[in-house]
């Protein structure tokens, strides 16, 4: 798992205004996480994603429009980008502070790093 | 008129048929996300049991909060008639025998669905996330039908 927590704290440091990125399962569980902000909720907000991501996925597919590659949220204080990686059993999650973040960035750091992330997953055994 | 004992099983029965419904539903509609949902509800069922029923899971020690939770479902539930949580290295077994959800973790598991609402996973994950920042997740089960027994897998992450 180092080398998972390092190229995450890689790509977090690519990153103005991160508040927290993290690395989790399709079942909602984060197993690798780089937070800035202790009062955001990064565990919360990975189970609350992975639902969206699922339905994203589901509508994608009943739409016919090509594979979901990644999913933005904008919020008043925060981009909150995800991106499904390798095989989309596992996707990434990056919450940054809107006011410090530029989203071009966020985008082109998360698609950037998708391949090193996904090479860094321990593979589950189910 | 139906006997007291056969209206628990027709509510039991019931209760089983209802959690398929929603166990199914949820997991043809998220999938593998589903289970997104199981650590909200066990952090409910601790609650549930701290706040009505002024039973506590306490502890620093893993295998003790396991043990603890094993008493607490046979002994205070009758959620099974024997369960065994014993943790290692990285992982959580759960052995249960006569659970109250029997019915519908066979319903599930034929419609291949895993048992993200199985009772004592989903306090497992509760207490060891809450009590001691533990993250786990569902890895495996086994089934015993002649004995009507269960193995769940979960791994510390």
């Amino acid at each position: 798992m180092a080398k998972l927590d390092e190229a995450l704290r890689e790509m977090a440091g690519d990153i103005p205004g991160i508040i927290a990125a993290d690395i989790v399962g399709a079942d909602g569980v984060s197993i690798a996480t780089h937070s800035v902000d202790p009062k955001f909720n990064a565990e919360g907000a990975a189970a609350q994603f992975a639902l969206a991501m699922k339905l994203l996925e589901k509508s994608a597919g009943m739409l016919q429009i090509g594979t979901v590659e990644d999913n933005l949220l904008s919020t008043a204080k925060t981009y909150i980008v995800s991106r499904l990686l390798g095989d989309g059993s596992y996707y990434l999650l990056v919450t940054v502070d809107r006011s410090d973040a530029n989203l071009g960035n966020v985008r082109l750091m998360a698609r950037q790093y998708a391949d090193a992330l996904w090479d860094a997953v321990p593979k589950r055994k189910m | 008129m139906a006997t007291e004992e056969q209206k628990k099983e027709r509510m039991r029965r019931l209760f089983n048929d209802i959690i398929f419904g929603y166990g199914k539903g949820l997991w043809d509609l998220f999938g593998e996300a589903s289970q997104a949902t199981a650590e909200t509800i066990g952090e409910d069922i601790l609650e549930d049991m701290e706040r009505e029923l002024g039973l506590e899971i306490h502890g620093e020690n893993p295998q003790a909060l396991l043990t603890e939770i094993e008493r607490l479902i046979i002994d205070e539930y009758g959620m099974v008639k024997s369960a065994r949580l014993e943790i290692s290295d990285h992982e959580v077994d759960i052995f249960c025998e006569g659970c109250q959800l029997w019915n519908v973790t066979q319903q599930l598991k034929e419609a291949g669905v895993p048992p993200y609402h199985c009772v004592p996973m989903m306090m497992a994950r509760a207490a060891l996330h809450k009590r001691l920042g533990k993250k786990a997740r569902l890895i495996g089960i086994k089934h015993d039908a002649e004995k009507r027994s269960c193995e769940i897998d979960i791994e510390l992450v």
